[in-house]
């Protein structure tokens, strides 16, 4: 592509923007959604709207040490000889290099404000912690695929950066969530009657239905699963030949991180990296080469989101959320009774190992 | 709103197309009504289409402008084009049939227009002369993502409901769900072979039939093929066929060069894996071993070939089966297939004496799917969901 056609490119961009712009006031003017409906749902803008920054990536590094982190990635991946495997046809191996960069292009276009809640009046972080374990039930019980917990959660925070919500309106807001996730990645999606139900008839069928358009509206239609780190978390699989344990770990680990507020900065490959980092150690093994190369992430770079997660997992009562319920299950091989007991006797120690000095 | 609403382009159960103008800037438009469901708001395939096609910025993508929502309908604002492909082979083909290098430039964006959906995790998934559109320009570009939807990495188990029958990739007949760009691939090869026959190459009854067709043509596989695709797709139903041989594809189409012989072959390979992708596909022989440069300052943007000779108004019939004639001959001269260098027709008006596309094109017999339009309603639409 020459420069002439890019710039005719970036022109066509912002023509369209220019008219969706011109649209949204128009749709809002059109069906009234102005003061006298958002008192209804109470939910209004926030007074301000926050410019749209550049979502801030964790971990925030100097330009030394972030170039530090690519000169050794990259010297173990050119040192690492990729075999492409091309009989696993599920991989789409013949575009998995092109698919991969292009999701390292946008994971971040998708991610949310990492502090809206101090735009909040009502809600505070636990109540979204609350609102993502329940989430996670519903999601369980109606055995949706896999990324639609994440698209759902991801659309939820997402509509939480523009809107301002009361807390009685939390829940609504979550439930519209899922049933727009649901119809988006699902094959069979539940009826809205079926997520009124799982409310337990907490809002109506006609309040989730416009909440559908409400949040539709607010996020442009973006609805996206470039949120969810399945396919990091499979590439890096690649690495120890898809060991189940690791895997299983793994999931858990990545799920625990969708009820901690402080992980809405990390990107989703970094989010697969930490947990596939976590689960290494946790079942005594090392972050070789082939890890570096299939996750694109130094163990240094994995240091302070593992801290995190393991700081997660002994928090009080952490053990009785849900997610430590359903991965306490055979199914899952125990995976959160296993990882709970290693984050106790480890962050102990660590602890303790402080004192001592 | 925003736009003049002119006369209905079509209409089907999902939704309603019109022909439109922006208030603003003159612009003609397709303005695609969505109905919204009083009982489940805002339908998937809305979702999915809307969502997926603000990503996909593309030259062989009808792009959408704008979206309207309000309590009752959703409205898709669409970049125009004048028809569709089926549409233009009933008009402008010999029988249907298209001259080389206008199959060539065609066949040339669709896989372009493919591969960009398949590099931005889109499958497309109802690949079909009446969902692409072609503009005035010559451009053609793929429309109607309503059946369209992500794929991960690795892919998830999709619906099997996909694909007009006569486009549906074998594997997806014989049951797979873990389907990937692979079935676009297919459906494109269908659309090639039509394009240069004017027909439809495997026009099968029912999913049984379909099958049938199709192992006519490319032959039944062996048993140790079957078990391989077994074995990778376990989900998949295999039943004991006729064994028929392969037919040499030449002699199923007899006016197509070696060429285009040899890369419809790698587009419609029975074994999902063995197929070419689309990127591939766009480095074959056939389209490279004789394309000009495109014309100076015209149509240099990406993805785009240079447009077929020009067909507005469509050339008298005598010259066009001149053309054909000459081509067939010299098909081991594969320099005749060199596109011309369109007429000056960039920015004119269409003639006047186009019609609307109509909403009677021949039709697969699939009960699934009573109804096409420009813009399509997706033959599944109202299917159990």
């Amino acid at each position: 592509m020459d420069v002439e056609e890019d710039m005719a490119a970036a022109q066509q961009d912002l023509e369209d923007d220019v008219n969706l712009l011109v649209n949204e006031q128009e749709v809002e003017a059109m069906i009234g959604v102005d003061d006298s409906e958002d008192e209804e749902l109470e939910v209004t803008e926030i007074a301000k709207v926050p410019e749209p920054k550049a979502p801030r990536v964790w971990p925030e590094v100097s330009t030394d040490r972030k170039l530090k982190y690519e000169t050794e990635v990259h010297a173990i991946r050119a040192a690492f000889e990729d075999e492409v495997d091309m009989y696993d046809t599920t991989m789409v191996s013949e575009y998995a290099e092109e698919i991969f960069e292009y999701m390292g292009d946008l994971e971040e276009d998708v991610m949310p404000d990492a502090n809206y809640m101090d735009g909040q009046n009502e809600i505070t972080w636990q109540m979204r912690q609350t609102l993502v374990d329940w989430l996670l039930q519903v999601h369980l019980r109606y055995h949706m695929l896999p990324e639609t917990l994440w698209i759902a959660v991801n659309i939820v925070d997402r509509f939480l950066t523009k809107r301002v919500v009361s807390l009685v309106k939390l829940q609504l807001v979550g439930v519209t969530a899922m049933f727009i996730a649901a119809k988006y990645e699902e094959i069979l999606a539940p009826s809205v009657d079926e997520f009124v139900f799982m409310t337990e008839n907490g809002y109506t069928k006609e309040e989730i239905l416009k909440g559908e358009r409400i949040m539709l509206q607010t996020l442009e239609f973006r609805v996206s699963h470039y949120c969810s780190p399945y396919s990091w978390m499979r590439k890096i699989s690649k690495a120890d030949d898809y060991d189940i344990q690791t895997r299983t770990l793994s999931k858990f680990l990545t799920e625990v991180t969708l009820l901690d507020h402080q992980f809405l900065r990390v990107k989703p490959s970094l989010v697969a990296a930490v947990g596939m980092y976590t689960a290494r150690r946790m079942l005594g093994g090392d972050w070789n080469d082939a890890f570096v190369f299939f996750s694109g992430y130094t163990e240094e770079q994995l240091m302070p989101g593992h801290d995190l997660l393991v700081g997660k997992l002994v928090e009080d009562n952490f053990s009785r959320q849900y997610v430590c319920k359903k991965y306490a299950n055979k199914k899952f091989l125990k995976a959160s009774v296993f990882a709970i007991d290693w984050a106790r006797t480890h962050s102990g120690n660590a602890e303790k190992m402080m004192l001592e000095e | 709103m925003n736009y003049i609403q002119l006369e209905k382009l079509g209409e089907g159960t999902y939704a309603t197309v019109f022909k439109g103008r922006s208030r603003t800037t003159n612009e003609i438009v397709a303005l695609k009504e969505i109905h919204l469901d009083a009982e489940e708001g805002t339908p998937s395939t809305a979702i999915r289409e809307i969502s997926l096609m603000k990503e996909l910025k593309h030259v062989n993508i009808v792009r959408l402008h704008d979206v309207i929502h309000t309590e009752t309908k959703l409205v898709l604002i669409f970049e125009y084009c004048e028809q569709d492909l089926k549409k233009y082979m009933d008009q402008r083909g010999d029988r249907g049939a298209l001259d080389p290098p206008t199959v060539k430039s065609f066949m040339y964006q669709l896989l372009k227009g493919t591969a960009f959906c398949h590099e931005n995790q889109v499958l497309h998934r109802d690949l079909k002369p009446q969902n692409l559109l072609i503009n005035r320009k010559g451009e053609l570009k793929l429309g109607d993502f309503g059946l369209a939807r992500a794929f991960g990495v690795p892919v998830n188990t999709f619906s099997n409901e996909v694909v007009t029958l006569w486009y549906r990739a074998p594997d997806v007949l014989l049951g797979s769900r873990t389907y990937s760009t692979s079935i676009d691939v297919w459906s494109c090869g269908c659309i090639f072979a039509e394009m240069i026959s004017g027909v439809p190459l495997f026009r099968g009854r029912d999913n049984h039939d379909q099958l049938l067709h199709i192992m006519r043509i490319v032959g039944t596989p062996t048993e140790a093929q079957f078990q391989k695709m077994f074995k990778e797709t376990p989900e998949i139903t295999i039943k004991s066929y006729p064994r028929y041989p392969k037919m040499p594809l030449q002699q199923v189409l007899p006016k197509a060069s070696p060429q285009a012989i040899d890369l419809l072959e790698r587009l419609l390979k029975f074994d999902p894996a063995e197929r070419i992708t689309a990127t591939e596909a766009l480095l074959h022989p056939y389209f490279h071993q004789t394309v000009n440069p495109p014309p100076y300052g015209l149509n240099s943007s990406p993805g785009s070939m240079p447009p077929p000779p020009s067909n507005f108004p469509p050339p008298p019939r005598q010259q066009q089966q001149q053309q054909q004639h000459a081509a067939h001959q010299q098909s081991a001269h594969p320099t005749q297939y060199a596109p011309q260098v369109p007429q000056q027709s960039y920015g004119h008006p269409p003639p006047t004496h186009q019609a609307h596309p109509q909403m009677h094109h021949q039709q697969p017999p699939n009960v699934n799917m009573p109804f096409s339009n420009v813009y399509g309603a997706p033959p599944y639409g109202h299917g159990p969901r």
